[in-house]
């Protein structure tokens, strides 16, 4: 299915769309790295500091997990870069044999570290080791990445805040293309590791216009939409995704940064993203949280104590073929266990969903799987505003009956 | 489920068997140790890593006894209901190896045991208790006892220990023999009392014995109080009472005792004909970070080689080398020392998860090398060849302390989730 043949020059990322929904803009690709081949749309697990939390890498492969996220700033604090340089870069550290993606560390720093700022050069921070003033450039940035050595590594951009409005949000754009291009002239590794710019420009439609447009003259293998999930309402986030995809190269993978809750994964699908990354579904589990179709199940609730059911019929990881939610409830958030064998469940989730959507599309009835995710999801039948509006904004029409859309 | 003792020996190394359906388990036997009826760290499918042999697990009641309602419900078992699965031998114990026990003479009235939950106390009657077996299934359960002694317990709270655990066990037994299901599905253990004292043992063993005929095997209690103390007990604290115990009690019956006996104190109670062991060391080597490294190889040489490595240790930085080399475990076949020194620098969860997996791997190996060594009738020089390794090491015990304050942190602390991540977005 996947024709390594064409990319005789061993391109780092080919990207090759294999299908595309007729009703929406979702479509289906193959994006083959250096590390594995990545079924989009795809949902990538976090996992921090080289570890998915309580999960072992070989679990992930049995889940079919293609690709998995690693922060940057945490690696580089600890183990540090010259000891991921010694072991030869992240995959071989963590015994991760497939695809890594790695971001900037910029985005970790604004949100954890309360002293930092930003400037021309880079972001300046206090270290929460030692308290020594740290910079961190969009060089520096790419020369850490460079040696943990993931397959698509992301530019150091400028962040601020979504709700932030006025001159501070076009400085912040402008600087990530500035960024960008020392980004670009920084990378060692172009044969290996694909730099991804990221659209920044707030939620003015105008600056993230501007912003795709000139990130997609440079010579780039994929784009992400940054900036979003901070604050603003769903409206707007739907709006701007829709609005970048709308600028960004068909061609090309699109990423849309930690989003990961089920309903917006189907939504912005349907909007044209093909990568998304989020804490969600681990963190969720270490609080006694299972991801379910209809929402989650917080296993901790008396009303598990006596379930006899797994968390989800249909779901075949080895969580549900082998627990009940009345002895997870009995284990739930005090046994470290419960916290492994809630994350390889909800890791499941995340991907049987992704791969479900894959697989609609790809059978061309997307459009009937978005309803049917909906009616689940929202089993009160009061699908929000934000939703409709956004799904209607791609033809998709949830009040109309079904036969609707699939002329 | 039968069990079989081939050598009729008392005080010297047995071999026998248990057999469950299918699955044979050989003496002297490891019982995986268990918190809430799974191994520490380890879902069902992690552990396939370690082994996908039967298993004997060790259900300790503290851990399981909240679930009382559930199992009554499931009605298929604790073994089942956990995901160990109910092809191995659950053995179902009042005991916690890792946890120590609370001080006797506590209030308890002379018909009930204290059992310490994690959601508190809970106070059971013999009756009650034989309830909670009725609904755990186990293959294997001990009666209830009281053998909250050691070496410094008085007089007086050895009598009293007897006195509670001898009604308890005519109690339990009563209920055992009326029990059509218990009968067929799980065996009886009798609890042997009597402290430190050689003649209270054996006033002990005479008088249980009238019942030998419904009891399957023996439970040597109340020599110590378990926890991490307990892995510092020397054999020449307890040989006596165990070599006297072993001489009294029938051969053709299995012996247990449960405790996070070091490894060369299991060997030296295996060599006093003790049948049945729990893994609990395992588990407190992995609490402190360590990973078992000592050598039961005979053929190759144990020089240079530690007994246990402490990964904290910043040496192990840059090491990107396996935890043990030639060890077949998941840990040492795809991750380095270096690794799990990161991981446990930055307290994840997986170093527990490595560190556990190794562990558990490397004391089902060395109980498989014990069987043989009994086999080929070299035993006492497995013995001695890990003892001089043991002399060697004094890492564990340093740490002692330190593990027994970060238990007793973890217990307040409650939650399982690292701050550090909670702030991310």
């Amino acid at each position: 299915m996947i024709n390594k043949a064409i990319s005789k020059m061993r391109s780092p990322l080919t990207f090759k769309v294999i299908a595309e929904c007729s009703t929406t803009k979702a479509r289906v690709g193959v994006m083959s790295l250096v590390h594995s081949d990545v079924d989009t749309p795809v949902f990538m697990p976090v996992g921090t500091q080289g570890t998915l939390k309580g999960v072992l890498p070989d679990q992930l492969i049995n889940l079919n997990c293609q690709i998995i996220l690693g922060n940057t700033y945490h690696l580089g604090q600890r183990p540090g870069i010259e000891t991921l340089r010694k072991a030869g870069g992240l995959h071989k550290f963590m015994n991760w044999n497939r695809a890594l993606l790695t971001d900037s560390g910029g985005f970790q720093m604004v949100s954890l570290l309360q002293l930092a700022e930003i400037d021309e050069n880079g972001v300046n921070f206090k270290s929460p080791f030692d308290e020594s003033n740290c910079l961190l450039t969009p060089e520096h940035s790419i020369e850490i990445q460079n040696v943990i050595g993931a397959d698509i590594v992301m530019q150091l951009d400028d962040v601020v805040k979504t709700t932030t409005k006025g001159p501070r949000v076009e400085e912040a754009m402008h600087r990530t293309i500035r960024w960008l291009d020392r980004c670009l002239e920084q990378h060692s590794r172009n044969d290996e590791q694909s730099i991804f710019p990221i659209v920044q420009g707030g939620l003015d439609p105008k600056l993230r216009e501007e912003c795709a447009k000139e990130l997609t003259k440079r010579d780039v293998r994929g784009f992400a939409v940054g900036g979003l999930s901070g604050g603003e309402s769903k409206d707007e986030f739907c709006k701007t995704v829709n609005l970048c995809t709308d600028y960004l190269p068909k061609h090309k993978p699109r990423y849309l940064m930690g989003v990961g809750f089920a309903a917006d994964l189907v939504v912005c699908v349907a909007l044209g993203i093909d990568m998304f990354d989020c804490v969600f579904p681990t963190r969720t589990a270490r609080f006694g949280c299972a991801l379910v179709r209809e929402g989650q199940l917080n296993l901790k609730h008396s009303k598990y104590a006596l379930d006899m059911k797994p968390i989800d019929d249909e779901c075949e990881c080895t969580t549900c073929s082998t627990y009940t939610r009345s002895y997870l409830h009995h284990i739930a958030t005090f046994e470290e266990v419960s916290c492994s064998l809630l994350s390889v469940h909800n890791v499941a989730f995340q991907l049987r969903l992704m791969n479900d959507i894959r697989e609609s599309i790809k059978a061309n009835n997307f459009p009937q799987f978005v309803r049917k995710f909906m009616k689940q999801q929202f089993a009160d039948g009061v699908v929000p505003t934000w939703i409709k509006d956004a799904l209607n904004e791609v033809n998709i029409c949830l009040d109309a009956p079904d036969v609707a859309e699939t002329s | 489920m039968k069990y079989v003792i081939d050598s009729l020996s008392k005080c010297s190394p047995r071999s026998g068997h248990f057999q469950k359906n299918d699955s044979i388990l050989h003496l002297p036997m490891l019982l995986q140790y268990t918190k809430c009826a799974i191994v520490p760290y380890l879902s069902k499918e992690v552990f396939n890593y370690v082994t996908t042999d039967a298993q004997g697990y060790s259900i300790c009641l503290d851990t399981t006894i909240n679930m009382v309602d559930a199992l009554s419900a499931y009605r298929k078992g604790i073994a089942s209901f956990s995901g160990i699965g109910s092809d191995g031998i659950s053995f179902l114990t009042i005991k916690n190896p890792t946890v120590v026990n609370k001080t006797a003479d506590h209030g308890d009235t002379k018909d009930t045991m204290s059992i310490y939950a994690r959601s508190g106390r809970k106070i059971i009657s013999a009756n009650q208790y034989m309830d909670l077996v009725s609904s755990h299934h186990p293959d294997v359960f001990h009666s209830l006892c009281d053998g909250e002694t050691n070496a410094t317990s008085s007089k007086r709270r050895i009598m009293k220990s007897m006195d509670r655990s001898k009604a308890f066990l005519e109690i339990c037994l009563q209920r055992y023999r009326q029990s059509e299901s218990l009968k067929s599905g799980s065996l009886f253990v009798a609890a042997i009392e009597g402290g430190y004292n050689l003649r209270h043992r054996e006033e002990y063993i005479k008088e249980i014995l009238v019942h030998n005929s419904d009891i399957h095997g023996y439970f040597l209690d109340g020599l110590h109080s378990n926890g991490f103390t307990a892995t510092s007990l020397t054999i020449d604290n307890i040989k006596e009472i165990v070599k006297k115990c072993n001489e009294l009690l029938p051969a053709d019956k299995f012996k247990v005792m449960f405790g996070p006996y070091n490894p060369v104190v299991m060997l030296q109670l295996i060599q006093l004909g003790v049948d049945v062991f729990d893994s609990s060391y395992c588990y407190i080597a992995t609490k402190n970070r360590c990973a078992l490294t000592f050598s039961f190889d005979m053929e190759s040489s144990s020089n240079g080689r530690d007994f246990d490595m402490d990964l904290k240790d910043p040496k192990y930085k840059e090491d990107f080398s396996a935890v043990l080399s030639g060890c077949n475990c998941l840990t040492c076949q795809k991750h380095t020392r270096a690794y799990i020194h990161h991981l446990i620098n930055t307290k994840e969860l997986l170093a527990s998860i490595l560190l556990m997996i190794h562990n558990s791997h490397h004391f089902i190996e060395f109980f498989k090398t014990i069987r043989q060594s009994i086999a080929s009738g070299n035993f006492q020089e497995l013995i001695d060849f890990v003892k001089a390794q043991f002399d060697r090491r004094c890492l564990l015990d340093e740490n002692i302390q330190k593990i027994v304050e970060l238990d007793e942190v973890t217990k307040k602390g409650k939650k399982t989730v690292s701050s550090d991540e909670l702030s991310l977005s």
